[in-house]
């Protein structure tokens, strides 16, 4: 039987592509290599607890009436109910910088204009001008540094990187900026609209995902871990497997990113270089009268303590200095009574971590999470005595159960807007298309989905 | 078929791609896209639904026949009458 679609990959992107394709295609099969779904955004449970790995905030926030929005045309083009989901906006974000500096903004732009307005006077009509120029700004085909974009417009140096940490810390993949289109999709996605979480946990979202395909007659296959891409003169025949089996398909989705792309096209050559940035995390459960003491009302911060503040992979195994957090009991809505899981992030240096022995490693990453730790305490006030439960995980963490080369959860520096690979048949989907984050995820699916399922007329509908 | 039962086909399959879009007061004459605010991915999905429930194959140069109830009725009408 030869499957109409193929979609390697069970994360947010290829179930994404997956779901869509499943609503109007008869054979629609999605191959992934670990035993669950997610990718980058999955689970995992410890003691009876439900984690989340890596998730802290969602992008691309909007109200429900809003049918234009990135975030509801999404859902509305995986046919998924808004209210099954539930949004969850966060209650504010705070970005804090060396001297005591520090720019508040939540999903209300009026907010983070006022603050400019206190902070920076001088600096709010350019700030309004950034915002208007990214709103009317698609990101496909710019090209060039989006701190020189943002340059254009705030003279300030501090708050130039003020507004970029944030947006960097969420979505970069090569060192110290961002490219301009993900620059643009970000400040869009961050400022314009807002961060949110799901209501529900990522488990239960990705659960409703998959159910969905499944009940639209697509099929999941786990533990299949894919070989190469077949083709034939110039066109896709199918996927080998790792075992040997070989899958018929007319068509092909790769979500495993460029570089490993290459390498199931047996075009190793053209591998692009691996991103640098990685991350280590360590999560802190805490009851909810302990959570409720912590300092502060912010739903994340983000502080870049390094002087000057930067956004380099660090020469040692984490920068503690550089880092966000975030405190799940502080989303509007999450129920009082829940558990509170605070978040402490910071780059990690992948090669570092790999060089290190087993009994190296141990140690190293409880050295790590309590340098980290130190540096949250100092912003939300202590939290590590509390803790009823502590886990952390390192950039050789992310590589072994994401696959991402080095660890890079943004992917590859270089992105292929168009997911064209040279391939008849295949598209790639997923953050080295260019989107990143979950949501920017599943828009990336959806898009590859609908560019093989849409006839180039359409846009003469648009008028 | 008649014109009122491909309208009703048309206002379900748009119904079912957002239930909450009031299809009450539509001008059969004006483009649904500025009465309905649909954008071009909307006519995909209507364009797909008809394919799936109805195996009607609509060729890409026809999709700007589905711009306004009338023009989609003329447009199906001898498609979904056998």
């Amino acid at each position: 039987m030869k499957y109409d679609v193929i979609v390697i990959g069970a994360g947010f992107s290829g179930l994404a592509a997956a779901l869509r394709f499943s609503r109007y295609e008869r054979k629609v099969l999605v191959l992934e290599a670990h035993h669950r779904p997610g990718g980058l955004s999955s689970w995992y449970t410890r003691d009876g607890h439900l984690f989340e790995t890596g998730l802290h905030a969602l992008t691309s926030f909007a109200e429900p009436s809003n049918r234009a929005a990135p975030i509801n045309r999404l859902l509305r083009q995986l046919g998924l109910k808004r209210e099954r989901i539930g949004f969850l906006p966060q209650s504010g974000a705070k970005v804090i910088f060396p001297e005591d500096h520090h720019l508040r903004f939540n999903n209300d732009l009026d907010m983070l204009s006022g603050e400019i307005s206190n902070v920076f006077p001088g600096q709010v009509d350019g700030f309004r001008r950034v915002c208007e120029y990214v709103d009317k700004t698609g990101p496909v085909g710019r090209t060039g540094s989006g701190r020189d974009l943002l340059s254009t417009y705030i003279g300030e140096p501090l708050l130039r990187e003020m507004l970029l940490f944030p947006l960097m810390t969420y979505s970069a993949s090569s060192e110290n900026d961002l490219d301009c289109a993900t620059f643009l999709l970000m400040f869009r996605a961050v400022y314009l609209e807002g961060l949110f979480r799901p209501a529900i946990s990522i488990k239960e979202l990705l659960s409703l995902i998959s159910d969905a395909i499944l009940d639209l007659g697509g099929e999941i296959r786990y533990r299949a871990p894919v070989e190469a891409i077949a083709r034939k003169d110039g066109r896709v025949t199918g996927v080998h497997l790792v075992g040997g089996e070989f899958i018929p398909g007319r068509r092909v989705v790769s979500t495993v990113g460029l570089p490993a792309t290459f390498d199931l096209l047996k075009r190793e050559a053209e591998r692009p270089p691996e991103g640098r940035l990685s991350f280590f995390e360590s999560i802190y459960v805490l009851k909810s009268a302990d959570a409720a003491e912590l300092r502060g009302d912010e739903t994340i911060y983000f502080y870049n303590l390094a002087s000057p503040p930067d956004y380099y992979c660090p020469k040692g195994l984490t920068g503690p200095l550089v880092g966000s957090i975030c405190l799940s009991h502080r989303y509007q809505g999450k129920a009082a009574d829940s558990e509170a899981v605070i978040r402490v992030t910071n780059l990690g240096n992948y090669s570092r971590w790999r060089k290190l022995s087993p009994s190296a490693y141990a140690e190293a990453k409880k050295a790590a999470a309590g340098a980290a730790a130190e540096v949250a305490e100092g912003i939300i006030g202590p939290f590590r005595d509390r803790a009823i439960f502590h886990d952390s995980f390192t950039p050789v963490t992310i590589n072994r159960f994401s696959r991402r080369p080095g660890g890079a959860i943004y992917g590859s520096p270089e992105k292929h807007w168009d997911g064209d690979l040279g391939v008849e048949g295949l598209l790639l989907a997923g953050t080295d298309q260019g989107l990143v984050g979950v949501v920017g995820a599943m828009i990336s699916g959806v898009n590859i989905a609908n560019r093989m399922l849409m006839p180039m007329r359409l846009a003469e509908l648009e008028g | 078929m008649e014109n009122d039962e491909i309208k009703k086909i048309l206002l379900d399959i748009i119904i079912e791609i957002d239930d909450e879009l009031d299809t009450g007061n539509i001008d059969p004459a004006r483009p649904l896209r500025d009465q309905l605010d649909l954008d071009s991915m909307d006519f995909l999905d209507i364009a797909m639904a008809l394919r799936k429930c109805y195996q009607i194959q609509i060729p890409e140069e026809d999709y700007p026949q589905l711009a306004t109830i009338n023009s989609s009725i003329a447009y199906l009408k001898p498609r979904l009458t056998p």
